[in-house]
């Protein structure tokens, strides 16, 4: 009889390394992000005849009755005021449109969480990037203003694209611990819309810093948010640079929080996905 | 969990018992309705058929150890509103398990009735030992017959068909002829027939060399649970032939706790005679290396390398054998130079730390040639294959192993979900979970090729196990190893969207579900011809009919070239009848494409006609594995 031996091998044996290429897959979750971002638009405007014309044309007019009413009605001594407002107000719903949306993010696409293989991330960051793209297309609106009101446009503008890009950042990191959060303990999104209105009005949307009292002024200087918003305000009304205390704060908060989100959601995806 | 599992067991005890009445309440109501007119007119005929084999056979081959399935049909002449079949075994070579109504000693009794012409009854038996032996039918009644207990109630009935069967219990698979163990101490005597082994292993010891010989040569041997862990360990080697029997030798292992307190002189001791490099010393190098160092472990598992490739010289006649053997050796002298230089060199205190990076330095060493030696072990081992005309066993075969897998959910016990009510609860400490078991030490192997089918009645766990072996869920204990980037779940209509035309969705889940957008461009055409859906794909998804809904997504979803490993979780029987047909046939080609494929279905036709392999889960537990037939029909029964 033909004797036949063989000896055993530790158990991980057959396990082979991951062959997709990293590059592909980053191609590949580009290519999902953009889809699910451009799903969310699309659906926005879904039952619309102007369609995907209101994303531009909603801000636009939104601005325009925002510049009238506070040009007239709330007169301040801000110069610029519709565009000190309007500065603020396209940083602050690029924040918080990114936040909601990202918040609900998980527990909307549940079905999709435990079917598919791509990482979970994909859900918030898509709903940030459609914020994203709304603040894109607010920029189309704001720019008319700017002409409109007749604002010289300088090289400094540009930075907004930048400060937009750290908000982003900043908001993608809140968004991946709401979204955890929201999972866990649905009353979040109401918890979550009273600290907005409460984290609005510390962000001086409407009035200048300096009109508030000194603690008042304290308290907004530490919002992050209104870091953003303020040095998005100098760059555009006073074509300056932010100091080094703003520099740091912006550099600090996004990277921070970021950081902080993304380690988060990595933690809590077992338990997430055991909860959905 | 200890509650929630008494709790559970309470229940089915409780279903019992309420079942039993339930039967006894009918069987005494049909007696009483039946009785006065009963002429025994009815004509019962009483045979059994097995599994696999042909229908009524009068002897079947089983194997010791496996559950093995016993069908006993009656058909009546007439309406049987009551039957009593008495059945005698024999106890000490088969073991009775389930199936029947009341057991009498060797005295099987199956009772029941309701009006049908003919019932089937399943019994499950598993073989003791080897040995010939008969299911005898010792009465068979209907419709007033005998009583079953025996008082004559009625007349008693004609039987046809055989009167008894044969049952030849054999061992099963082919076996091994030579088992040998490295660092196991107290082992018995390794005999082909002995099917149990105890052992003891020394601490740190990661994984148990083995060599083995199989009386034949066709035989696959699989090994499961050789990592050790401290305490008892349960190693099993399948001996499986072609036809899918298998004679599982299994192996106790107790490994030893860490050892207290171990002196730093005795490592440097131990460390000189490991150069001796018997058996003995590996053994108690590897202990003292667990100990000290945290890649210490790491080096243990060199050091066991090391000894198995010592081990292969013994009888090693195969190419990888031999390659095993020189590597092996290169491997040891690199890890004595290690060990070689602490003998005394440094005194004091930064002898201390001069030693403990040298040891580092030595285990990083001992680790990385240990890996080179494994990924060029295994090149060899293919190469070897194609030359020699000896196979050699390639486990590589086995692409899931599903290793004593538990999933525990973490339930609260009022199920609050607010924040307001956790943070009560968490002040008062009354934040109690309850843990709802999904998985309970599920183990099982899938190989290269093979088509498993898992049933089992709703909420049992089935796709919960889908989902840790996709990897979307971490079990709570054990694991499972495959290659996720191999596996593909094949889901339809992930993320459709009502809103938006049928060609965005088919881009949109066709990202998802892992496409690129060049392949969804050039697919575009071949997707929407094999949906039927030419002309609507402009059309918003909301005015499609779920059909074409449906149709749309399996479309998309079966686009793909087979993956090595794809999960079919319920996704059979779309759209309408033509359509059905054609996705039957799409999801045939993927099965038999040679890829590995997992089924979750409740069609148990599918499952009969598809799967190699059928996996059954009940509650969380695996009861059975084996042939589709076997397995369907336990599941059927169970179900009835």
């Amino acid at each position: 009889m033909l004797k036949k031996r063989g000896r055993t091998e530790p158990g991980d044996d057959f396990l082979t390394e991951e062959k997709t290429a990293t590059g592909d897959r980053l191609r590949q979750y580009v290519f999902v992000i953009r889809e699910l971002t451009a799903r969310e638009i699309k659906r926005k405007y879904a039952r619309s005849y102007l369609g995907i014309v209101w994303s531009v044309l909603n801000p636009l007019l939104s601005m325009a009755v925002m510049s009238m009413i506070f040009s007239t009605i709330f007169k301040r001594n801000i110069e610029n005021y519709p565009i000190y407002y309007l500065t603020g107000s396209i940083f602050w719903n690029l924040f918080t449109e990114s936040t909601n949306a990202a918040m609900t993010a998980l527990v909307d696409n549940k079905g999709m969480l435990v079917k598919v293989r791509l990482p979970m991330e994909i859900f918030p960051l898509s709903r940030c990037f459609t914020a994203m793209t709304n603040f894109g297309y607010s920029l189309v609106a704001y720019t008319v203003m700017l002409l409109v009101l007749r604002i010289p446009f300088t090289p400094y503008m540009l930075l907004l694209f930048f400060y937009a890009v750290l908000l982003f950042l900043f908001a993608v990191g809140v968004g991946y611990i709401l979204s955890v959060f929201y999972t866990l303990f649905g009353d979040i999104k109401h918890l979550y819309s009273i600290l907005l209105t409460l984290l609005m009005y510390a962000s001086a949307l409407f009035y200048p810093v300096e009109s508030t009292s000194e603690l008042m002024q304290k308290i907004i200087r530490a919002n992050p948010v209104y870091n953003y918003i303020a040095c998005a305000r100098k760059c555009v009304l006073e074509a300056a640079l932010p100091d080094m205390g703003q520099w740091v704060k912006l550099f600090v908060w996004s990277g921070g929080v970021f950081l902080f989100g993304k380690l988060y959601f990595h933690k809590m995806r077992n338990r997430v996905l055991q909860k959905v | 969990m200890m509650v929630w599992d008494r709790m559970h067991s309470e229940k089915t005890k409780e279903e019992r018992a309420l079942r039993i009445f339930f039967s006894a309440f009918l069987l005494v109501f049909f007696f009483c309705l039946v009785c006065p007119g009963v002429s025994g007119s009815g004509v019962l005929r009483v045979f059994a058929a097995e599994g696999t084999v042909s229908f009524g056979p009068e002897s079947y081959a089983w194997n010791i150890g496996e559950v093995n399935t016993l069908v006993v049909s009656f058909h009546g002449d007439t309406a049987v509103d009551r039957y009593a079949v008495c059945l005698e075994y024999d106890p000490a070579i088969l073991e009775y398990l389930d199936g029947a109504d009341r057991v009498d000693g060797r005295q099987i009794w199956l009772e029941g009735g309701g009006g049908e012409d003919s019932y089937e009854r399943i019994l499950m038996f598993r073989p003791r030992k080897s040995g010939n032996t008969q299911v005898k039918v010792v009465s068979a009644s209907a419709n007033g017959g005998q009583a079953p207990d025996g008082t004559d109630e009625g007349e008693e009935l004609r039987m046809d068909g055989p009167e008894f069967i044969s049952v030849a219990v054999q061992e099963r698979g082919s076996r091994l002829s030579r088992l040998e163990i490295g660092f196991a101490e107290g082992m018995e005597e390794f005999s082909p027939d002995v099917l149990e082994y105890h052992m003891q292993v020394a601490y740190g010891v990661e994984w148990l060399p083995m060599e083995y010989e199989m009386e034949d040569e066709e035989a696959v041997v699989t090994v499961s649970g050789g990592n050790l862990k401290e305490g008892s360990n349960v190693v099993t080697l399948a001996v499986q032939k072609g036809n899918g029997d298998a004679v599982v030798y299994t192996l106790y292992v107790e490994r030893e706790a860490a050892p207290a307190g171990m002196a730093e002189e005795s490592i440097v001791g131990e460390g000189g005679s490991r150069t001796e490099g018997d058996t003995g010393a590996g053994q108690t190098e590897s202990g003292a290396a667990g100990s000290q160092a945290e890649g210490g472990t790491g080096a243990a598992a060199g050091g066991n390398r090391a000894d198995s490739g010592n081990t292969g010289i013994a009888g090693g006649s195969t190419g990888s054998g031999e390659g095993g053997i020189s590597d092996g050796n290169a491997d040891r002298t690199e890890n004595a130079g290690g060990y070689g230089i602490p003998d005394g060199f440094f005194p004091g205190r930064t002898g201390k730390l001069a030693l403990a990076a040298v040891f580092g330095v030595g285990t990083v060493a001992g680790i990385l040639i240990f890996r080179y030696w494994r990924r060029r072990k295994r090149e060899t081992g293919h190469r070897g294959q194609g030359s020699e005309p000896m196979k050699v066993i390639n486990l590589d075969q086995t692409v899931i192993d599903v290793r004593h897998v538990t999933m525990n959910f973490r339930l609260a016990q009022d199920e609050s979900s607010s924040l307001k009510e956790y943070l009560i609860k968490t002040l008062k400490g009354q934040n109690h979970y309850r843990v709802l078991s999904a998985l309970k030490d599920v183990t099982f192997e899938v190989k290269q090729g093979e088509v498993l089918g898992i049933i089992g009645t709703n909420g049992s766990g089935k796709s919960t196990l889908l989902k840790i072996i996709a990897g979307a869920l971490t079990p709570s204990k054990g694991k499972v190893v495959v290659d996720k980037s191999k596996v593909h779940m094949l889901t339809l209509g992930t993320g459709f969207d009502m809103e938006l035309t049928a060609r965005e969705n088919v881009y949109l889940n066709g990202a998802i579900i892992g496409y690129t957008k060049e392949y969804l461009d050039e697919k575009f055409e071949d997707i929407v011809a094999f949906a039927e859906l030419d002309g609507f794909m402009d059309e918003r998804m909301k005015n499609f009919s779920s059909g074409m809904v449906s149709r749309l997504g399996f479309a998309i979803a079966t686009m793909r070239d087979s993956p090595d490993i794809l999960i079919l979780d319920e996704v059979l029987s779309v759209g309408d009848m033509f359509f059905r047909k054609k996705s039957e046939q799409r999801i045939q080609e993927m099965i038999h494409s040679g890829a590995t494929v997992l089924i979750v279905s409740h069609s148990s036709d599918f499952i009969r006609k598809n799967c190699d392999t059928v996996v059954w889960i009940e509650k969380g537990v695996m009861r059975m594995i084996g042939k589709p037939e076997e397995v369907c029909r336990a599941y059927g029964q169970m179900e009835k």
